[in-house]
C-alpha cells in the first residue's frame, strides 16, 4: 500500500501535473517544447480553469493579481521573463479587469547556458501562486517539479498555439505613431495617441501596463478611428506622464507598444 | 425673464446638476461632497458629522482574501488603533450588493470584525454602491483619506505589498496620516489599490 502511494506521488511529481486549492478551480500542468537537442525552448505553465472563473493578465486591471511563477533551475539553465498571451477585457459593473477564462499557457523562455549530459537532466521546480475569481476570488498555490525531457507532439502543439497568442512587436503591426499629446490638469494627465497605417482604424482597444508612477483610469481608455485616448493620475502631483506601454489590439492580435512621451514627434 | 422662462432655466440647471452628479467622481484635491449611510445599527451617519476632522474611509468585504489577510496580519488593525487614538475618524464602508454571495447582514459583519479586532468609528452599509461609485472605490481594501478641510488627500492601497510577502512594507495610509498630523503636504496622494473588486450590482 505504501509503495502504491509512493508510486502515485512520483507519477504526479514527474508528469508535472497537479491538482491544488484556488486549487479547486484551477488545474496546473507544466509542459515544454524542448526537442532534446536545441539549446533554447519554452517552458509552459498551463492553467485549466473551471467554467465561469478567470485568472489575471500581467496587468490585472482595477482589481485582482497576476499569477506569479518562480522557477528554481539547475545551474546550466537560464530563464527569461514570463510571457503572457493576449488577454480579454472583463467588465463587471464599473470594474475593468484583464484575464483569461477556461485555459491559458504562460510561457517562459529557457536557455541552456552550459554543456550538460542530456541523459542526466535535473528537475525544474516551479512555484506558483494565482488568484482565481468569478463572483468571489480565491487564492491558489502549487509547487510542481518538472523533469526536463524531449516533449511530446501534443506538448509542442499546445506551446505553439499559445506562442501564436503572444503579443507581437509593434513594428509588425504595420501601424505607426503619427502623433501624441500629453496635457496635464492638476494631477491628471490626458494622453492622446494618433496612429496611422493601413489598419489604424481597425484598432479596437488598448490594454495598458501597470506603472508605478501613474494610475491609468481604465474606463477612460477610448479607441476610435486610430486614436487612443486615456487619463492617468500621477502618484505625486508634480509629475507629468512620460512613458506609456501596453498592448494595442487589432484584428484579434496584440502588439506591444512602448512609447516615450517626452520625445517630440 | 418671465416666470415660465425662469422655471425653465431653473429646471435646466437642476437637470444638468443631476446629470453631472451621476458620473461625478471625487478627485484627489477636491472637496468631498457630503453623504449619508446607515451604520450596522441602522443609525444614519453623515460625513458632515465629522467636519473638521481627518477621516479615513476603508472599503471592505470580509469574504475577500486580501481583506482577510490584512486583518489576519494586523496590518489594518494596527493603523486603525494607532490613528483613532490620535482622533482620526475611521469609517469602514461595505458596498457589496445584497444579491451577491459575499453580502453579509450587519449583525454578522459586526461579529466578524469584532473577532478580527477591527477598531473603527463607524461601519457603514452602502448596498446600492452610490457612495462607493462616488469615490470610485474599486477594490477591497481601497483606502481614502480626507483632510480637516474636507478635501480628499489620498486614494489607493493600504500598502505596497499586494502579495503579502514583503518583510518591510510601505504603509501608505500611515505615511499620509503622519504627514497630515505633522502639517506636511502629502507626498504620495494616489497609488494603485489592490484586492478583490468591489461587488457592485451590475449596471
Amino acid at each position: 500500500m505504501r509503495n502504491l502511494a509512493f508510486e502515485i506521488a512520483m507519477v504526479i511529481l514527474f508528469s508535472g501535473f497537479i491538482f491544488s486549492q484556488g486549487q479547486k478551480y484551477v488545474k496546473i500542468n507544466v509542459l515544454s517544447n524542448w526537442d532534446g537537442k536545441s539549446n533554447k525552448f519554452f517552458l509552459g505553465v498551463k492553467f485549466s480553469i473551471d467554467k465561469g472563473w478567470y485568472i489575471y493578465w500581467r496587468n490585472p486591471g482595477d482589481a485582482g493579481l497576476p499569477p506569479e511563477i518562480k522557477l528554481t533551475l539547475p545551474n546550466y539553465l537560464k530563464a527569461g521573463d514570463v510571457q503572457f498571451p493576449l488577454p480579454r477585457k472583463i467588465v463587471h459593473s464599473d470594474i475593468i479587469s484583464y484575464g483569461y477564462y477556461d485555459e491559458v499557457i504562460l510561457l517562459i523562455p529557457i536557455q541552456f547556458v552550459s554543456k550538460v549530459d542530456v541523459k542526466k537532466l535535473d528537475l525544474i521546480k516551479v512555484d506558483l501562486s494565482w488568484l482565481v475569481c468569478s463572483e468571489s476570488c480565491v487564492p491558489g498555490k502549487a509547487t510542481v517539479e518538472y523533469k526536463i525531457k524531449p516533449s511530446s507532439k501534443s506538448e509542442k502543439s499546445e506551446i505553439e498555439k499559445y506562442k501564436s497568442f503572444l503579443p507581437k512587436k509593434f513594428e509588425e503591426s504595420g501601424l505607426r505613431v503619427k502623433d501624441f499629446k500629453v496635457e496635464k490638469k492638476g494631477s491628471v494627465n490626458y494622453v492622446k495617441i494618433q496612429l496611422s497605417g493601413k489598419d489604424a482604424k481597425k484598432v479596437v482597444d488598448f490594454y495598458p501596463d501597470v506603472s508605478d508612477k501613474f494610475i491609468i483610469d481604465l474606463r477612460s481608455v477610448k479607441v476610435k478611428d486610430g486614436v487612443i485616448e486615456l487619463m492617468a493620475s500621477s502618484t505625486s502631483s508634480n509629475e507629468t506622464m512620460n512613458f506609456l506601454s501596453g498592448i494595442i489590439v487589432v484584428n484579434n492580435e496584440g502588439y506591444e507598444i512602448n512609447l516615450n512621451l517626452t520625445k517630440t514627434k | 425673464m418671465n416666470l415660465i422662462q425662469a422655471i425653465g432655466v431653473g429646471a435646466l440647471i437642476l437637470a444638468m446638476a443631476i446629470f453631472s452628479g451621476e458620473d461625478k467622481k471625487v478627485e484627489v484635491g477636491s472637496v468631498v461632497p457630503d453623504f449619508s449611510l446607515n451604520d450596522l445599527n441602522g443609525k444614519v451617519v453623515k460625513l458632515s458629522d465629522f467636519k473638521g476632522k481627518i477621516v479615513v474611509l476603508e472599503w471592505t468585504n470580509p469574504n475577500c482574501p486580501f481583506v482577510q489577510r490584512v486583518y489576519r496580519e494586523k496590518i489594518m488593525t494596527t493603523v486603525q488603533k494607532e490613528f483613532t487614538e490620535k482622533g482620526v475618524v475611521w469609517l469602514l464602508v461595505n458596498s457589496t450588493n445584497p444579491k451577491h454571495r459575499d453580502y453579509r447582514e450587519p449583525a454578522e459583519l459586526k461579529k466578524i470584525y469584532e473577532e478580527w479586532g477591527a477598531v473603527y468609528t463607524s461601519y457603514l452599509m452602502d448596498p446600492d454602491g452610490k457612495v462607493g461609485k462616488m469615490f470610485d472605490a474599486k477594490t477591497t481594501p481601497h483606502m481614502f483619506v480626507i483632510g480637516k478641510d474636507g478635501k480628499l488627500l489620498y486614494s489607493g492601497a493600504i500598502d505596497d505589498d499586494p502579495r503579502g510577502e514583503k518583510k518591510e512594507k510601505v504603509n501608505y495610509v500611515r505615511n499620509v496620516l503622519n504627514e497630515i498630523l505633522s502639517g506636511k503636504p502629502v507626498s504620495v496622494s494616489v497609488t494603485k489599490p489592490y484586492g478583490c473588486s468591489v461587488k457592485y450590482a451590475e449596471n
